[in-house]
C-alpha cells in the first residue's frame, strides 16, 4: 500500500517548555483505519493536528503524499498547489464542533472550504444541496450553527469536510458528547467510509 | 439573547420588507436617515415616524414590541443630552413654566444665573424635535434589523464597500458573542451553586474581574482554533465568499421610492415645497 503520511522521529512541544510529542515515528498508508488511544493530554490531538499540517514539529520531519510538510511552504499567503491538493485530499473533524462551525449558517458553512479552493460558485451551489440530503441536515440549511444541538452540529461538521470527497478523514474525538444514538450513527458512517477506501484516523479514549 | 431570537422570528416572517433584497433595504433606510437628520419640522417627523410604524405594522412586526424597543432607549440617550436645552439657564427663551425665582444678581461660582429659572418654549420644541428625530432614526434602523436575518444583513454591508474580510470578522463576532455569553452564564451559574453565604462587594467585583481575563484568555485560545479549523479547510488569509443576492425590479423600485422620499422630505423641511 501507497505511504500518505510518512512522520520521522516527531516532536512537539508548546512555547518549548511542555512535551506533548517526543520522538514519535508513525507510517500510514492509504485506505488504513487507524485509532489513536490515550488518555487525557496525552498528545492525542496533538498526534493528529500535525499530519493535517495546523501545526509543525519542533524538530522531525513530516511528508504527506510524497511531499516535505514545512511552514515556511505551508503556511505562505502565496497560492499553493499543493497545499490546495492537500486541503482537498484531507479533511479534519475537530473535537470542539463549535471551533469548526464558525459561519453564519449552515449552508454557507459547508460551502466555505470549497470556495477557499477555488471551487466555481456554480459547482459548489449543487454539491453543497446534495450533501445536505446526503446527511439529512437540509432542514438546518439557513440556520445558525449555535442553535443546532451537539449531534446536528457533528453532522455539519463531518459535512463540511465530506464536501471535497476526501481520501484521508482525521477526526478528533468524534463521539465526545454524542448521545448513544449518534455514536452509532457515527461509528456506522466512519465503517462505511472506511469500506469505501478511505484513509480514516481517530483520535479517541472512547472504547 | 432572548432578544436576538425574537428579532430572528421576525426576520424569517413574510411581511412587506422581509423580502426586498437587503442591500435596496440597507439604501433606503439610509437615505430615510439622512433626510430625517435634517428635518427640522416637527410634524414632518412626526409622519416619518408614523410610517415607521406602518412599515413596522405591514412587515408583521408587533408594533408595541416595536415601539417598546425604540423607546426603551431615547429617555436615556436622547433625553439626557436634549434635557438642559428646555432650560433658559442654558438656551434663552420665552417662559413657559416657571421654576424657581432667584432675584437678580444671583451667582453660581464664576457664572451669573438669571432672575428666574424656567422652560422655555423654544428649549421644549428643539427638545422635542431632537428627541423625534433620534427616535425616527433608531426606528428605522430598529426596522432594518428586525426584519433582516443578522448574517444577510452583515452580507448586504459589501454592498455599502465594507470589504469582505471586516463584514466575515463581524458575522464571526455575532456568531461566537453566543458560545461566549453561554460560557459567562455557566460560570456564574457555577459559582451561585456553591455560594453559601453572601460575599463583600470587593470579593464579588474581584471575582468578575479573574472572570472577564479567563473569559479572554478562552476567546483568544478558541480564536486560535478557528483559525486552524479555517486553514485545514482551505483558508490562506484571503477570503473568498460567495455572491447571494440578486436585484430584483421591485428592488431598485423600492430604492427609488426611498430617495424620491427622502429628497421631498428634505425640500419640505428647506421651505422649498410647502404643504
Amino acid at each position: 500500500m501507497d505511504t500518505i503520511f510518512d512522520l520521522r522521529n516527531i516532536s512537539y512541544s508548546y512555547v518549548g517548555k511542555i512535551n506533548a510529542l517526543k520522538d514519535v515515528s508513525l507510517k500510514i498508508s492509504r485506505g488504513e483505519q487507524i485509532s489513536i488511544i490515550g488518555t487525557n493530554g496525552s498528545g492525542k490531538s496533538t498526534l493528529l493536528a500535525i499530519p493535517n499540517g495546523l501545526i509543525y514539529p519542533t524538530s522531525g520531519e513530516f511528508y504527506a503524499f510524497d511531499n516535505q510538510i514545512t511552514e515556511d511552504v505551508f503556511d505562505a499567503i502565496t497560492d499553493n498547489e499543493f497545499r490546495s491538493y492537500f486541503r482537498t485530499k484531507v479533511g479534519f473533524v475537530f473535537q470542539n464542533s463549535d471551533v469548526q462551525l464558525f459561519s453564519p449558517t449552515v449552508y454557507e458553512e459547508i460551502a466555505f472550504g470549497p470556495l477557499q479552493l477555488d471551487v466555481p460558485p456554480e459547482d459548489v451551489k449543487h454539491r453543497v444541496e446534495d450533501v445536505l440530503k446526503i446527511m439529512e441536515i437540509t432542514k438546518h440549511r439557513d440556520r445558525s450553527p449555535h442553535t443546532l444541538s451537539g449531534g446536528e452540529k457533528k453532522k455539519v461538521c463531518i459535512a463540511t469536510v465530506l464536501f471535497n470527497n476526501p481520501d484521508v478523514l482525521l477526526l478528533d474525538e468524534p463521539t465526545a458528547g454524542l448521545d448513544p444514538r449518534t455514536q452509532l450513527w457515527l461509528v456506522e458512517l466512519l465503517q462505511e467510509l472506511g469500506r469505501s477506501g478511505k484513509t480514516v484516523i481517530t483520535a479517541t479514549h472512547d472504547l | 439573547m432572548q432578544e436576538a431570537f425574537v428579532s430572528e422570528t421576525y426576520a424569517k416572517r413574510n411581511g412587506l420588507l422581509q423580502s426586498p433584497d437587503p442591500r435596496a433595504k440597507q439604501i433606503s433606510i439610509l437615505a430615510v436617515i439622512f433626510a430625517t437628520s435634517v428635518i427640522q419640522d416637527l410634524d414632518v417627523l412626526i409622519f416619518v415616524y408614523m410610517l415607521t410604524l406602518l412599515f413596522a405594522y405591514l412587515s408583521k412586526v408587533d408594533v408595541l414590541f416595536f415601539i417598546k424597543r425604540v423607546w426603551l432607549f431615547i429617555p436615556v440617550f436622547a433625553g439626557i443630552i436634549a434635557l438642559p436645552m428646555v432650560f433658559n439657564v442654558f438656551f434663552p427663551g420665552d417662559p413657559l413654566i416657571l421654576l424657581a425665582y432667584l432675584g437678580p444678581g444671583v451667582h453660581l461660582g464664576p457664572f451669573s444665573l438669571p432672575e428666574s429659572i424656567f422652560i422655555t418654549k423654544q428649549g421644549v420644541n428643539l427638545a422635542v424635535i431632537f428627541t423625534m428625530r433620534v427616535a425616527t432614526c433608531v426606528s428605522a434602523v430598529v426596522l432594518l434589523f428586525i426584519t433582516t436575518p443578522q448574517q444577510v444583513l452583515f452580507k448586504s454591508l459589501r454592498s455599502v464597500g465594507v470589504p469582505k474580510i471586516y463584514v466575515m470578522t463581524l458575522e464571526m463576532a455575532y456568531r461566537y458573542v453566543f458560545l461566549l455569553m453561554d460560557m459567562v452564564r455557566e460560570m456564574y451559574n457555577a459559582k451561585k451553586a456553591r455560594t453559601i453565604k453572601s460575599r463583600s462587594m470587593f470579593e464579588e467585583q474581584k471575582w468578575v474581574g479573574g472572570r472577564m481575563g479567563y473569559t479572554l484568555i478562552r476567546s483568544i485560545d478558541m480564536s486560535e482554533k478557528v483559525h486552524m479549523a479555517m486553514m485545514s479547510r482551505g483558508f490562506n488569509g484571503d477570503v473568498k465568499v460567495m455572491q447571494q443576492f440578486k436585484m430584483k425590479n421591485r428592488d431598485y423600485f423600492a430604492v427609488a421610492a426611498a430617495i424620491s422620499l427622502s429628497v421631498l422630505l428634505v425640500l419640505i423641511t428647506q421651505g422649498l415645497i410647502r404643504v
